[in-house]
């Protein structure tokens, strides 16, 4: 029996996501022995990136203009956006400095939180958040040590991962609908940035703000996060930025930055802000987490 | 332009030049886009780093693939526990394998999809293009068009299908047309 289009269609199911783990096992054994299927799997591979290349290249379709139902008129994430990434690795302001601000557009920004950890008594509830404006994770707020100054203020948040944990995160969910609704023609974006610092390092951990929308309401949106898969497949629109500091730079504050466009249809947008990249095999280190500031930019361009 | 060494300063331009087909050699490793952004970040990252090591501006894009290789087996090994991943063995062979493509071949193979897609209507290619957008992106599009998920899905894949076999033809033609 030919088993070629058995074959090419379970490697439509992996590209697509569609596989359960018995086909990708399948495929994978498949793959090892049969060099033939390799080449077609990786033509198939070059063809979903043209595939991509070429849709996103594709005009956003106005509202107005669009009969497709709300999720298929998303902005979806751009990896074009990759070079904007990249600069804002080297320079954070970069990626800042990026919005226009001449040319009658207005700009408007309100504060959803600021927090710089400065109640001694703070506790914060672990796990995933069930609410929105509130932070959850294993922080607790200390005094800085080692000749390490607060961001802001005098206290710090102390991030502890759990030993074996290779990331560690502190959550906080935006609920949109506690803001004022977008007007026509408006854009509005969630800007959050977050001082970090790894003073008693034996580790090389990276820093992460990473912002992610959803159409569900918060306490739905915990659900989604429990499962990986399912969070990948329900986000509308995610931004994350990683840095990296140097070796031989501990204790000092890393400002880690990052601009989510919130696309239409979204109601929450989860703020994780975190470590990772962690040695399971070194000590546990603690971390400070200090000057978290998020704010909800309006963005108007008047039609000329 | 061949010089002695490539300074930080040509790094941008090098790497925007290329990412594209980064991103491709990626794909071939990685089982879903939000994989492949993650590891050409953390990829750049470390061609930033390491951009002494780099002679001569012509050999980035090969120099390049290694790293992305190199993060790409990373992320694997951190996501040994997700069963939807291919071995590692695998990846290996398919690394190897796809390192022979060039950058020309990309751009054929660009050039005849095109062809191909503008062959297509209009509804079947936006099909095509929303199923490519992102991540789970099937499921999305039948949940928004109320289809089933698996019925969206042989849909799609026969337009893929359709579109490989196309983009075959076209490169073929050109082959013989230019050869």
């Amino acid at each position: 029996m030919d088993k070629t289009p058995k074959r090419e269609e379970l490697i439509d199911r992996y590209l697509t996501g569609m596989a359960d783990e018995a086909e990708v096992e399948q495929l994978d054994a498949w793959l090892k022995e049969d060099e033939q299927l390799r080449q077609t799997f990786l033509s198939a591979t070059r063809m979903d990136s043209h595939l991509r290349e070429r849709a996103l290249e594709q005009p956003v379709k106005k509202e107005a203009e669009s009969s497709c139902p709300p999720t298929l008129r998303f902005r979806w994430f751009n990896p074009g956006a990759a070079a904007g990434l990249l600069i804002g690795l080297f320079s954070a302001s970069v990626v800042w400095a990026a919005i226009p601000q001449g040319g009658g557009i207005t700009r408007t920004s309100q504060e959803v939180v600021t927090e710089n950890f400065e109640d001694p008594d703070m506790k914060l509830k672990m796990g995933l958040p069930d609410r929105a404006n509130q932070w959850f994770g294993p922080v607790v707020s200390v005094a800085p040590e080692d000749g390490v100054s607060a961001v802001q203020g005098s206290r710090v948040g102390q991030l502890s991962p759990n030993p074996g944990n290779r990331a560690e995160s502190v959550r906080y969910v935006v609920d949109l609908d506690d803001y004022p609704e977008l007007a026509p023609g408006h854009v509005q974006s969630l800007q959050v940035k977050a001082s970090f610092s790894a003073p008693f390092t034996g580790q090389k951990p990276k820093f992460r703000v990473e912002l992610a929308a959803f159409s569900e309401a918060p306490v739905d949106v915990r659900d989604a996060w429990k499962v990986e898969k399912e969070v990948g497949e329900r986000v509308l629109q995610q931004v994350v930025r990683n840095h990296l500091p140097s070796e031989d730079e501990p204790g000092k504050w890393h400002e880690v930055s990052a601009s989510l466009e919130i696309p239409e249809g979204s109601r929450s947008v989860v703020i994780s802000l975190g470590v990772f990249r962690l040695d399971p095999d070194k000590p546990v280190s603690d971390f400070y987490l200090d000057g978290i500031e998020v704010q909800l930019v309006d963005m108007y361009e008047p039609s000329t | 332009m061949s010089q002695d060494s490539v300074d930080q300063s040509d790094f941008m331009r090098l790497f925007v030049r290329h990412e594209r087909d980064l991103r491709v050699f990626a794909r071939g490793m990685l089982p879903n886009w939000s994989a492949v952004d993650d590891v050409l970040q953390e990829a750049s990252v470390v061609m930033w780093k390491k951009l002494h090591q780099l002679e001569k501006e012509e050999d980035f894009f090969t120099w390049a693939r290694v790293i992305v290789r190199y993060e790409a087996l990373r992320a694997r090994r951190n996501a040994a526990r997700d069963r939807l991943v291919l071995s590692e063995e695998t990846l290996n062979l398919l690394a190897d394998e796809s390192m022979d493509t060039t950058g020309g071949d990309l751009e054929q193979e660009r050039a005849a999809l095109n062809s191909c897609l503008q062959k297509m209507g209009d509804e079947q290619r936006d099909l095509v293009f929303a199923a490519s957008m992102r991540d789970g992106g099937v499921k999305e599009l039948a949940e928004a068009t109320n289809r089933t998920a698996n019925s969206l899905y042989k849909l799609i894949g026969r337009l893929r299908a359709s579109l490989r076999e196309c983009v075959q033809r076209e490169l073929q033609t050109r082959g013989e047309t230019h050869g």
